[in-house]
């Protein structure tokens, strides 16, 4: 059940118009049913995974806490990060390990032929073993207290705004929200309506627009020239943005229409002037994530390798990040990349500021913005291909079968769509700038006039009915 | 040692590493508030404090850091 479906619609209706009639004292217990109707509705069995995540998560958080000596507390914390790591491997990369491993034997000329197990991914997997491993974590660190109310702890990992793609929320942040009452508050409703909308329009009109062409150059790389492939990745840049912002308005519109306040995943990543830089704008709750619990603490472990501990973590990080989008070497290798360009920003920091300081700034500004997002485009070609020789073949095509013949460049688009998808992007970006600025939609159009705030209202309207695309594609992130 | 002296060793630990004179640290200051003390540097800064105050963290006590009262603190407490 996708946001932009017509049975979330009504499924939503129902749960909003209850959540606000019912008992505040009894809303969480609503949040539960909902969500778990939600996910039953993919695929029943999903909620067995989760309700056995929950059940052991809520126990060894409080175990953690109690435990004494420290050594105890430490292996239940051990335990429980095992558990909860070995249930994503299982699900996501038993068959991409069992591959590995026969493709080993045959290098050897040994027959292995481990048979590949059918599983299915169950719903939001990656994103509820990210946050009860974080849970865990705050708890062994003293950080944070464990939750003692079951249901409230089930609402968080459950949530169903949130459960397919995130954001990957705190539990420090999430856990208090639910402990208060949400009263209908016009404060809030208005705010989410206005987030659902406008990552609609991001959707519908900007990321499945572009998908048909996209997808078009990326399934069949060979027969395209290096142009068309070279404009496909620009492309290809925009929707992903478009795609996951997108979802990730409409996720927090839907919770801040139930009272919640959920993290947003951007801040204007392609205004970023390094990698680094970059990834404190771009899937802000996965990376920030990825640096609290994997490299800071690689790091200091490995503090004593000064500067080659800080790579030795940044690469471990980055490896990490792009394995939890798949289990294939393509996200792997699209991790090694970030790796070698945060390294690498990190290692010549200093040479690098020598340079800011005699080009004039807005130069070297431009420069740097300008180098950032064609390396992040460049890196999605591994993201967006699925076989790692098809990702390499783009690449020795766009620089060796290069054409500047516009006729025959296969995008399928038409003069019509390109002026949607060019204007649609214009206004996403420089809305997206800001709203980042004001610090949210609704108070950017608060401070706007009556007139301006209904025009945007139809705009979009109109935009999201007549030029949106419905009906075939699911969000990006849906599969990780 | 006392806290402010201890803050005052390390505002100057922090300009040397950070290569920046114009850092001028209290004890509510916070990573968000150091131009250039990120979670790049945020290492090199434990492990020169460590050498410099003759100190050893443990990772836990690590992750508990927030501001710079608590570093204070916590070399406060180890020197004690």
């Amino acid at each position: 059940m996708i946001f932009n479906s017509v049975e979330f619609f009504l499924f939503f209706s129902v749960v909003f118009v209850l959540y606000y009639l019912i008992s505040p004292k009894l809303q969480w217990g609503l949040l539960i049913l909902a969500s778990s109707f939600f996910i039953m509705y993919s695929v029943p069995s999903f909620i067995l995974v989760l309700l056995v995540v929950i059940l052991f998560n809520y126990v060894t958080g409080i175990q953690i806490d109690k435990a004494k000596p420290d050594a105890l507390k430490k292996q239940i914390f051990t335990l429980s990060s095992v558990v909860n790591i070995s249930i994503l491997v299982f699900y996501k990369y038993i068959n991409f390990l069992l591959e590995n491993v026969n493709y080993l034997f045959s290098t050897f000329n040994a027959d292995a032929s481990i048979p590949m197990i059918s599983v299915l991914l169950p719903l939001g997997i990656s994103f509820y073993i990210f946050q009860v491993i974080s849970y865990n974590y705050d708890i062994y660190w003293e950080i944070e207290q464990p939750e003692r109310h079951l249901g409230h702890f089930a609402a968080y990992l459950m949530f169903f705004p949130k459960i397919v793609s995130g954001p990957i929320e705190r539990a420090s942040r999430f856990l208090p929200q639910i402990k208060s009452p949400k009263k209908f508050d016009y404060q809030n409703v208005v705010p989410g309506l206005q987030l659902i909308l406008w990552g609609l329009f991001k959707k519908v009109v900007i990321a499945d627009r572009i998908a048909t062409s996209t997808d078009l150059v990326f399934n069949d790389v060979g027969n395209y020239q290096g142009l068309s492939i070279l404009i496909a990745t620009g492309l290809y840049t925009i929707q992903l943005y478009a795609d996951f912002s997108g979802y990730t308005d409409m996720a927090l519109g839907l919770a801040r229409m139930l009272g919640f306040k959920l993290t947003d995943n951007f801040n204007r990543p392609f205004s970023a002037t390094s990698i680094s830089d970059f990834w404190r704008r771009w899937h802000i709750t996965l990376s920030s994530w990825v640096t609290d619990y994997i490299y800071t603490p690689v790091s200091a472990e490995k503090r004593g390798w000064n500067k080659w501990g800080i790579v030795y973590a940044l690469f471990l990080t980055f490896v990490i990040l792009g394995a939890w989008h798949g289990a294939s070497w393509n996200f792997i290798f699209y991790g090694v990349l970030h790796t070698m360009a945060v390294s690498y920003e990190f290692l010549t920091k200093k040479y690098r500021k020598r340079w800011s300081e005699v080009v004039p700034t807005k130069i070297y500004t431009s420069i740097s913005n300008f180098l950032t997002v064609a390396y992040f485009g460049f890196t999605l070609i591994f993201f967006r291909v699925v076989s790692f020789d098809g990702a390499l073949l783009a690449i020795r095509k766009v620089f060796f079968d290069f054409s500047l013949s516009l006729s025959g460049l296969g995008l399928g688009i038409s003069l019509k769509n390109a002026i949607i998808i060019v204007l649609g992007t214009i206004i996403m970006l420089k809305l997206d700038k800001w709203k980042m600025k004001k610090g949210g939609l609704n108070i950017l159009l608060a401070a706007q006039s009556g007139l301006f705030r209904w025009l945007f209202y139809y705009l979009i309207v109109f935009s999201v009915m007549i030029f949106g695309v419905f009906g075939t594609n699911n969000f990006i992130y849906f599969q990780f | 040692m006392d806290i402010n002296e201890i803050l005052k060793e390390l505002n100057i630990l922090y300009r040397r590493v950070l290569e920046n004179d114009s850092v001028s640290l209290s004890l509510e200051t916070t990573a968000n508030d150091v131009d250039g003390w990120d979670s790049l540097n945020h290492m090199r800064i434990i492990s020169e404090i460590e050498k410099q105050f003759d100190v050893k963290f443990a990772l836990k006590e690590i992750m508990r850091l927030k501001n710079i009262g608590d570093v204070c603190d916590l070399i406060h407490k180890k020197l004690a």
